[in-house]
């Protein structure tokens, strides 16, 4: 059996004391030194992937969904657009290597607004809708070596609003229950505003209710709540929003046991290198819960040699 | 049992549970074992471990894509793998006992040469099955006969009314009469299959214990005590197995077999140490099969062949064997067993 990967019960790297964002940006162009550096090759060229092609990588090597769950505006592209470029940029996130993706131009497509050529430097993530929506596939190496093949769902959060509203999730989404690693997200900035801060809390909240129904979270699936936007709070507002933090937290854990809170900042606005990323996709990369070992049925045996040992 | 767990074994290829698929993968796994034969088993044991075969999976794409021809999936694919898995575990779960415990019996083979399925339920299926088998063909029937009679009886015309019954009557009761004696004759069939093999049974069970019991190499005329270790795992595997009345060994075959190594059968050896070591003492062929999962016999076969030459080595990588695989004395014996009853099932 596996044993349990360790636990991430929130703690943070403290964030960066913070860079100028067109120091940043100078570094991610020339590296720390100033130096001229290679960018690695994109992959390949094939948007993102439907249903049909998403089947076909599963056959061949099986994939790990992913499904960030979140009303608009809470940052699942954001993360999506940030994991990639982290991973593309550097080849490595926290212990997790970059080893290529079937769907890079899709990744480029959504990012490319954030590009450092973009006139607006803190860059923007465009809007999902839902004919939009698709999987983006990622194939990493996690830290123990083992490859993963990940396929990270981005869908309009216009889902998530109607799941809020009570429609079924599987309904929005038929494919749910095939999630392996549902990411509930709260809106950071929201949560530090004591004026929206029961807006987002309810929001969320309805999000893990919906994910409580029987037999809609596999055994094996994992779930996490993710603080987005972390970069946007001040300690003392982190501080004030603990205790509904933790009120999440345990709403989570009723589903799985294992469930992490994160705290992520993917595109600090002041230029701060991210934080959280390399937790969110380790984390990802973890083997799924382990379930109950089947016994071995052993049959009635009414001859005494039959039942002989040592 | 494999239609409740073939949903859990897809789940990581499957993005859609309970679509046309799984459907496809469930009829086709049923298909192809109703028509399964022991070495068609094999082969489809070793694409389900990874190890591509050709026919199994010309087999198995042709039964899938009968029934959903959508699917495209290529030899080394996961869902190859786990589809091939569903076919075995279909195998394993057949009523007819030949192909059910080849099957089984090759898994186990495949999990001692160190193949890991995808599918991780297959090789406690294996023992499942094998030790389900072991017991029925052994099991204690009673011999109790049951034969209504009395149906036949009262449709018969009293003595005092025989002189009245007319011709054709006459001819009905002979029927009914000789019905009668049609279900007699069943029933003491019935009883003579049961008691036969409650004797055969105990027959195996007396000649098992009195060998284990004797200590004794019959092939040697030796204590095994004092049989070397490297040739004792094997030369034990094999007088068992001369013994074992059934196509599965019985269910105490292994801690039989330990009593027997005794400090011996926790210590490690190689194929090759115990081969060189047990094969002068093999006189007759074992088997004219040479396998990938039967690879203490194909060494044995070999190295008589080669009479002994190390070249008997080289060529049992034909069949992707090593003979410096690493393995307790216990298993290796243990293993022997189960390769000659496979061996049996391929003739």
């Amino acid at each position: 059996m596996t044993a349990e990967p360790p636990a991430l019960d929130g703690a943070q790297d403290e964030p960066d004391a913070g860079t100028s964002s067109e120091a940043a940006n100078d570094e991610a162009n020339h590296g720390a030194a100033g130096e001229p550096e290679a960018r690695p090759a994109l992959w390949t060229s094939n948007a993102a992937l439907d249903w049909a092609e998403a089947r076909r990588l599963s056959s061949r090597h099986g994939l790990g969904v992913v499904l960030f769950l979140g009303e608009v505006g809470t940052g699942k592209t954001t993360l999506l657009v940030e994991l990639w470029t982290d991973l593309l940029l550097n080849g490595v996130l926290g212990d997790v290597g970059f080893v290529g993706s079937a769907s890079a131009m899709a990744f480029e497509e959504r990012s490319f607004e954030s590009r450092i050529e973009s006139d607006q430097p803190q860059g923007e993530t465009v809007r999902t809708y839902e004919e939009d929506d698709g999987f983006l596939h990622l194939h990493v190496q996690s830290g123990d070596g083992s490859p993963r093949q990940l396929l990270l769902a981005d869908v309009t959060g216009e889902h998530f609003r109607s799941v809020r509203e009570g429609q079924d999730l599987q309904d929005e989404l038929v494919w749910a229950g095939r999630v392996d690693r549902f990411v509930v997200l709260v809106d950071g900035e929201m949560l530090a505003r004591a004026e929206e801060r029961e807006v987002a809390m309810t929001r969320s909240s309805r999000l893990l209710f919906a994910l409580r129904k029987p037999g809609l979270v596999a055994q094996t699936a994992r779930l996490a709540v993710a603080v987005t936007k972390d970069d946007t709070r001040s300690d003392e507002q982190r501080a004030d929003a603990r205790l509904h933090e933790d009120s999440l937290h345990a709403l989570a854990r009723e589903i799985d046991p294992t469930a992490p809170l994160l705290r992520i900042a993917a595109r600090p606005d002041d230029g701060r290198q991210a934080w959280g990323l390399d937790s969110l996709v380790e984390w990802m990369c973890w083997p799924g819960r382990p379930v109950a070992q089947r016994v071995a049925a052993s049959p009635h045996r009414p001859r005494a040699m039959a039942r002989f040992r040592l | 049992m494999t239609d409740e767990l073939l949903p859990g074994w897809l789940r990581e290829v499957e993005l859609s549970p309970g679509s046309q698929r799984q459907e496809a993968i469930a009829a086709a796994a049923k298909g192809v074992a109703s028509k399964a034969t022991a070495e068609a088993t094999l082969d489809m044991v070793l694409l389900a471990h990874g190890v591509p075969q050709e026919d199994a999976f010309s087999q198995l794409t042709a039964a899938i894509s009968a029934e959903d021809a959508t699917f495209g999936g290529r030899i080394d694919d996961l869902e190859t793998m786990i589809a091939a898995s569903a076919c075995v575990a279909e195998i394993m779960e057949r009523k007819r006992v030949e192909p059910s415990a080849g099957a089984a019996l090759a898994v186990l083979s495949a999990q001692w040469i160190g193949l890991t399925p995808p599918v991780a339920d297959l090789p406690l299926l294996a023992q499942e099955t094998l030790d389900i088998r072991a017991e029925a063909q052994r099991s204690r029937a009673s011999l109790a006969v049951s034969l209504d009679l009395e149906s036949a009886r009262s449709s018969l015309p009293s003595f005092e009314a025989v002189q009245q019954v007319a011709p054709d009557d006459v001819s009905a009761s002979f029927t009914v009469v000789f019905d009668a004696l049609v279900e007699v004759k069943k029933s003491l069939e019935r009883l003579g299959r049961a008691a036969a093999n409650r004797v055969e049974a105990s027959d195996e069970e007396l000649d098992i214990l009195w060998w284990a019991f004797s200590g004794h190499s019959e092939r040697l005329g030796r204590p095994w005590g004092k049989v070397s270790q490297a040739s004792a795992a094997i030369l034990l595997g094999l007088e068992f197995v001369e013994l074992v009345r059934y196509p599965v060994a019985p269910a105490s075959a292994r801690p039989i077999l330990a009593r027997l190594l005794g400090a011996r059968a926790n210590s490690d050896g190689t194929i090759a140490a115990a081969v060189k070591a047990a094969g002068k003492f093999v006189l007759d062929d074992l088997t004219e099969h040479r396998h990938m999962l039967l690879p203490v016999l194909t060494s044995i076969e070999e190295y008589r062949g080669f009479e002994g030459k190390e070249s008997w080595r080289d060529s049992v990588e034909r069949w992707a064997i090593q003979p410096d695989q690493t393995t307790t004395h216990l298993d290796l014996a243990e293993q022997t067993v189960r390769e000659m009853l496979l061996a049996q099932r391929l003739s």
